[in-house]
Order: C-alpha cells, then sequence, then structure tokens
C-alpha cells in the first residue's frame, strides 16, 4: 500500500524510472558521480521527509539526510528495481529518521518531558495568542516527538497503522492512540480555527 | 487497544488536505554531497589487485604485521560467509511451517542490531584517513550480507545470529582500530 501511494504522489516532475535505473546500475559497478546524480535528483525528498518527522530542519536533518545516502549506498545491491528507485530510497530515508526517533526514545526530550513540548508554541507560553497565528506546518512541528512521527506518517505521508507500527516499533494500538492524541493537540494549537 | 481511534479524531476536509499538502521536497541548505562523497569512497567496492609499486612496497613494509591480523580477519570472514552459503544453498531437510514467533523475534533483533552496529561504525568509517586499505571491512560486509541471507532463510538457527553478532562486533573492532590506524600498531 506504501508503494501505491508513494508512486501516486510522486510529483510530475518526478525523475524518470528507468533514468533511475540506470544510474543505480553504473552506481553499483562505483560510479560515484552515477551515484551523485541520484542525489541531486533525490535530496529534496530525502531531506523532506526527514524534517518533516525530526520536526525540524537544520543540521540534525542534514546529517540524518547525509546518513541515508550512505546507507543507500551500502544498501545498493539490495534494490531489486522491482519498483521506483526514489520510493525505496524514500522508505530508506523515513527508516533512517525512525532509527534516530527510535534511538532517543528513553531521553527526556522523547518521552519524559512531552509537557514541555505541549508547552511549546502554546498562548500562555509566549504571553500572546501565537498559536492562533503559527501556520499548521509549525503546530505540527511542535507535537510531542512521538506523536508527531505518527501524524506525519499517517495523514501526511500517507502510511498505515501496520507500517508505522513496524517503523516505530510500537503495537497498532499505540501508534492509533498517538494519532489521537496528536490530531487532538494539533486542532488545540490551531485554535480549532481548522 | 483494540480502539480504532481513527474515527474518534476525524479530521475536517481542510485540515487533511492541508496536512496532506505538507508532503513536500525540501532541499537542504547546504550541499550535502562532499561529504557523502567522503563517507562513500571508503565503502567503494574494492579495485582488483594490481602489481605493488617499489614505494608501496616499502610503505607495506612497516605495517606487515597489521595487515596479517587484517587478512586473518577477513580469512575468517570468508568462513563464515562460506558457512552461511553452505547453509542457504542446502539446508536441512525440515518443514517449513508458518514463521514461530521466536523467529520473528529473532529476525527483529538481527534487523535492530545491524542498525545499531551500522551507526557505530559509521561513525568510525568517517574518520578513516584516506589511503587506509578498507578490504579487510569490505570482506566482513560481504560475509555478514551472506550470514543475514541465510538467517531470513532459517531464522530458527541461534547460531546464525550468534554469527552475525560477532561478525558485527569484528567488523566495529576494525572500523575503530582503522580510523586511527596510528594508534592500533
Amino acid at each position: 500500500m506504501l508503494t501505491t501511494i508513494v508512486t501516486a504522489l510522486m510529483p510530475a516532475s518526478a525523475p524518470a524510472v528507468d533514468d533511475d535505473h540506470a544510474l543505480v546500475r553504473a552506481s553499483l559497478g562505483g560510479d560515484t558521480a552515477a551515484f551523485e546524480a541520484l542525489y541531486r535528483r533525490h535530496a529534496g525528498r530525502v531531506h523532506g521527509v526527514i524534517s518533516r518527522l525530526l520536526g525540524r530542519r537544520g543540521q540534525h536533518a542534514e546529517d540524518l539526510t547525509q546518513d541515508a545516502f550512505v546507507r543507500a549506498w551500502q544498501a545498493l545491491a539490495s534494490y531489486r528495481f522491482e519498483s521506483a528507485f526514489g520510493t525505496w530510497l524514500y522508505r530508506l530515508a523515513a527508516n533512517t529518521a525512525l532509527m534516530d526517533l527510535r534511538r532517543h526514545r528513553g531521553e527526556p526530550a522523547m518521552d519524559g518531558d512531552e509537557e514541555h513540548f505541549e508547552r511549546i508554541g502554546h498562548p500562555d507560553s509566549a504571553g500572546h495568542t501565537t498559536a492562533l497565528r503559527m501556520d499548521l506546518e509549525r503546530a505540527v512541528a511542535t507535537l510531542p516527538p512521538r506523536a508527531r512521527a505518527v501524524l506525519v506518517l499517517y495523514d501526511v505521508e500517507g502510511w498505515t497503522h501496520e507500517e508505522i507500527a513496524d517503523g516505530l516499533d510500537m503495537a497498532v494500538g499505540t501508534s492509533k492512540a498517538q494519532l489521537h492524541r496528536a490530531r487532538g493537540l494539533l486542532r488545540t494549537r490551531l485554535g480549532e480555527q481548522a | 487497544m483494540n480502539i480504532d481511534h481513527d474515527h474518534d479524531a476525524p479530521l475536517p476536509d481542510d485540515l487533511r488536505r492541508s496536512l496532506r499538502a505538507l508532503r513536500r521536497d525540501d532541499v537542504p541548505a547546504r550541499d550535502l554531497w562532499p561529504g557523502i562523497r567522503a563517507r562513500i569512497e571508503d565503502a567503494r567496492p574494492a579495485p582488483p589487485p594490481a602489481a605493488a609499486t617499489p614505494l608501496q612496497v616499502r610503505t607495506q613494509g612497516g605495517r606487515s604485521r597489521r595487515m596479517r591480523r587484517l587478512a586473518g580477519l577477513a580469512t575468517a570472514a570468508s568462513l563464515a560467509a562460506a558457512l552461511a552459503i553452505a547453509w542457504t544453498v542446502a539446508p536441512p531437510p525440515a518443514p517449513q511451517p508458518a514463521q514461530s514467533v521466536a523467529a520473528r523475534v529473532i529476525l527483529r533483533e538481527a534487523a535492530r542490531m545491524t542498525d545499531e552496529y551500522r551507526t557505530a561504525w559509521s561513525a568510525f568509517d568517517a574518520h578513516r584517513p584516506a589511503g587506509v586499505d578498507a578490504s579487510a571491512l569490505h570482506e566482513i560486509d560481504r560475509s555478514a550480507a551472506a550470514v543475514r541471507a541465510a538467517l531470513q532463510q532459517d531464522p530458527d538457527a541461534r547460531y546464525l545470529f550468534n554469527r552475525l553478532r560477532s561478525l558485527y562486533a569484528q567488523r566495529l573492532d576494525l572500523s575503530r582500530r582503522l580510523s586511527a590506524p596510528t594508534l592500533s600498531t
């Protein structure tokens, strides 16, 4: 299902699959120039999904984007040419960000201090009604990390709860509960204007 | 928790559309390619062996003991690969019912272990000096790939999991030593 959704949502300007396949084959032979072409074509998509899952741009998102391409290079031999390379790379990039989220799960910023995240951008925290003027992207970014990841994967990226549960190593019921919570927080932060 | 929360907090259509519209490309603010290139150059498939030049012979002389150790590691990795391949090509004639819970747990653990070790050795690989021979790393990587494939075929084979962990430990140790070659001899 993910493959179907991702393929359906590919922008019209997406690089031709055949071109990507030729570049992948050249990369498999050690041609770094070909792999650079793949990077140039897909960096925006990879960085986009990683930034959305992290809830921010900046150094960390760029580091993970770099990691994703290095992992892609190392794992190229496992690409079967059965789906679009962009789809394969997108999934690898998302998994790179999810690995990072899982790795920091036990840290305060991940689970133990969600109240902190819930205060960010709230009208009371800034002394004025910033929340009412927050755009949607910022509102999503200030959700607690796990809730944000589930909401982004489900409502933005189009994953199923089963795929999310697998990616975040959680129960399907937990994914649904996190989505419920994230949507509630999001609507609160948008001032029920949506 | 079996409640379908999708229906507990349904989204208005315009918010649903707005969320889906967030799914757009976002080019990094800086060019990441130089950093990627530096890291993948180290992971490039090993070139075919060439005749050593006199200069190479001289510089290799002082490193012979370490190179022998690396060669030993690579040999051990090759043996592991051969074992894994043999297991894959000629598995024992056992019935293959639906994958057991234990098998699924082992596969999940193997995937988690793979991710964690890769993250760990990538940090060392990123600092490996240019020109250091990484062929032993590639050999271990190939061996680990073969063991992983064998594990997919037979997730209940606990020794394959243990073998994979051992290879990863070797890989990490070797990555660490090659990232600081002057400290490893």
